[in-house]
């Protein structure tokens, strides 16, 4: 979930499957926004011999649109090399590794930065080195500082990290795709069981993270530090993606491949593809650029979730007001495809125009929040989801009320929730209360933000 | 057509079905065919909507290897080569 396996093609082509993408004002560099894209769902700690890594023959890319027209006047392009020194052995590495350089590593890679804006194209660097993965005791004693390493310091004042880091998203994965149940709230399903905390599926999980830190007048359309959150040059939109050759040949055991760059993967807000876009648009939505969304439309319009809801819990009805409104579900297009005006959001607005186009908005002149609420901006955070998105944030409780209608008095005053819009999630207040999800040590408060990724002997224990 | 080794083929007339088929289909006017797989004629014609793929790896030896459908057919054709080459520019 959020963009895990979302799509039929992409699912079978996990090293571009774009997984989470995140846009946020740095807590402790608040000139500063990080960018960070997640590739590689649900990946196991223990994944060896040929432990997981980017894919040297996709490109992988972050835009962003500064200027409200959907198209990406910046681009991030990352690029990597896998160099093997021993081809002679079946082995990761052939001892502890202490240090990036360390001669016991075995299967090391290596990746280009580019940035793509009005000025031209300029390779940032083009010899990084990722970490290593987190192997376990004997290989990676000490994986914490490895990681360390590996964050590089571009020109201009930017960072920049490529490399595995701790699943940073939360969700009851198994649940919800049993017919939509939530197990805390799954004695009122359609097919009862007794209710049931939630189980944090992706708790132990890893993930291939590429994150920036870019100060924010490398952003902005004009340069400046933006200060004003009503002041359009403030907002930016977000995306990520992953693309491939268009011709590739097998040649015995090797490969030959040509032709332009074409799309597979993208994502700006969670869940998106996921659940809102059916499936036989799916992959259509992976290989098409933001500018073209008007097409799906409807699907926002008419959210399916929002009309199963009812269906999957009905008696005693837990979502009647919610099964009466026919209305388009502007609050939810708002949301997604064209930002939150001022006129519902006066300190946080994300309004980007009336170009609808599905990327994650964030108002950069919005101080990180002292005490952040990981509802974002429902549980009155607006330095929070969906002004943007951090790590923390629980956009699958949040995006589960808002189709349930929960922000539909932000749009429309005659709509009155159900009561079951303001507490639906998969997972119980008390797991909330208890602060696990999360978790606390599934994030650090410093870039890249995503937590040290669990080691291969410990996970699964 | 019964599967051929390379060594076969080549003995072969080079007006083979197969030959003239590949050639026919990219407009050769000259060009031998130097190795084939797999594939029932009859299915040239059926092919001849779908896609084909031409792929040259060396350009030097002027080898182009077509595919289509689940054949493969390589032809040695210099000329062909630096036509696709300067046609690509």
């Amino acid at each position: 979930m959020s963009s895990h396996r979302e799509a039929p093609a992409i699912s079978k082509d996990p090293v571009a499957d774009n997984t989470d993408t995140y846009a946020f004002v740095s807590p402790d560099r608040p000139d500063t926004v990080t960018l960070i894209a997640n590739y590689i769902p649900l990946e196991g700690p223990d994944g060896g011999p040929n432990f997981y890594s980017f894919g040297d023959d996709v490109l992988y890319s972050i835009y962003i649109d500064n200027d409200g027209d959907a198209l990406p006047e910046i681009t991030y392009q990352f690029r990597f090399k896998t160099k093997i020194r021993n081809p002679n052995t079946f082995l990761y590495n052939t001892g502890p590794i202490g240090d990036l350089n360390s001669p016991n590593w075995n299967v090391r890679q290596f990746y280009s930065v580019t940035r793509i804006d009005s000025t031209g194209r300029h390779e940032l660097d083009d010899d990084l080195k990722c970490p290593p993965v987190n192997v376990g005791i004997r290989s990676t004693p000490d994986y914490e500082d490895l990681a360390k390493a590996a964050v590089h310091e571009l020109s201009g004042g930017t960072r920049v990290f490529a490399g595995q880091r701790r699943e940073g998203f939360y969700v009851d994965l198994g649940s919800i795709f049993d017919l939509g149940a939530l197990r805390p709230f799954q004695d009122l399903h359609l097919i009862p069981l007794a209710a049931h905390p939630g189980v944090d599926a992706t708790q132990h999980l890893s993930v291939h993270t590429i994150a920036l830190q870019i100060p924010k007048t490398l952003l902005t359309s004009d340069g400046s530090n933006p200060s004003d959150p009503t002041n359009s040059t403030s907002v930016i939109g977000v995306w990520a993606a992953a693309s491939r050759r268009k011709s590739r040949v097998r040649v015995g055991d090797d490969v030959d491949e040509a032709g332009p760059w074409v799309q597979v993967s993208r994502l700006g807000n969670p869940l998106v593809n996921e659940v809102i876009i059916p499936l036989g648009k799916k992959d259509l939505w992976n290989s098409v650029a933001p500018s073209t969304d008007s097409q799906f439309q409807p699907y926002f319009a008419h959210p399916e979730l929002a009309g199963l809801l009812p269906v999957l819990y009905p008696s005693p009805p837990a979502f009647p007001n919610l099964k009466a409104y026919t209305k388009e579900r502007v609050d939810i297009e708002a949301i997604f495809l064209t930002g939150i005006p001022a006129s519902i959001l006066p300190t946080a607005p994300t309004f980007t125009g009336t170009t609808l186009a599905e990327m994650i908005r964030l108002n950069m002149a919005v101080p990180p929040a002292s005490s952040p609420s990981i509802n974002g901006v429902l549980g009155g955070d607006v330095a929070g989801f969906p002004n943007g998105r951090r790590v923390f944030d629980d956009v699958a409780t949040i995006e589960i009320r808002a189709l349930a209608g929960a922000t539909i008095p932000l749009v429309d005053g005659t709509f009155t929730p159900d009561a079951a819009a303001g507490a639906v999630s998969d997972f119980s207040a008390a797991q909330f209360s208890s602060g696990s999800p999360p978790g606390a040590d599934r994030y650090i408060d410093n870039f890249p933000y995503l937590g040290v990724p669990e080691s291969g002997f410990d996970v699964p224990s | 057509m019964a599967r051929l080794t390379r060594r076969a083929f080549l003995q072969s007339s080079v007006g083979t079905a197969t030959g003239i088929a590949a050639a026919g289909a990219v407009g050769l006017a000259t060009g031998g065919v130097i190795g084939a797989v797999v594939g029932d004629t009859s299915e040239v014609a059926a092919a001849a909507n779908e896609p084909m793929v031409a792929h040259v790896r060396i350009g030097s030896r002027g080898d182009v290897t077509l595919m289509v459908g689940h054949r493969e057919v390589t032809v040695r054709d210099p000329v062909l080569v630096n036509r696709m080459r300067r046609a690509a520019r």
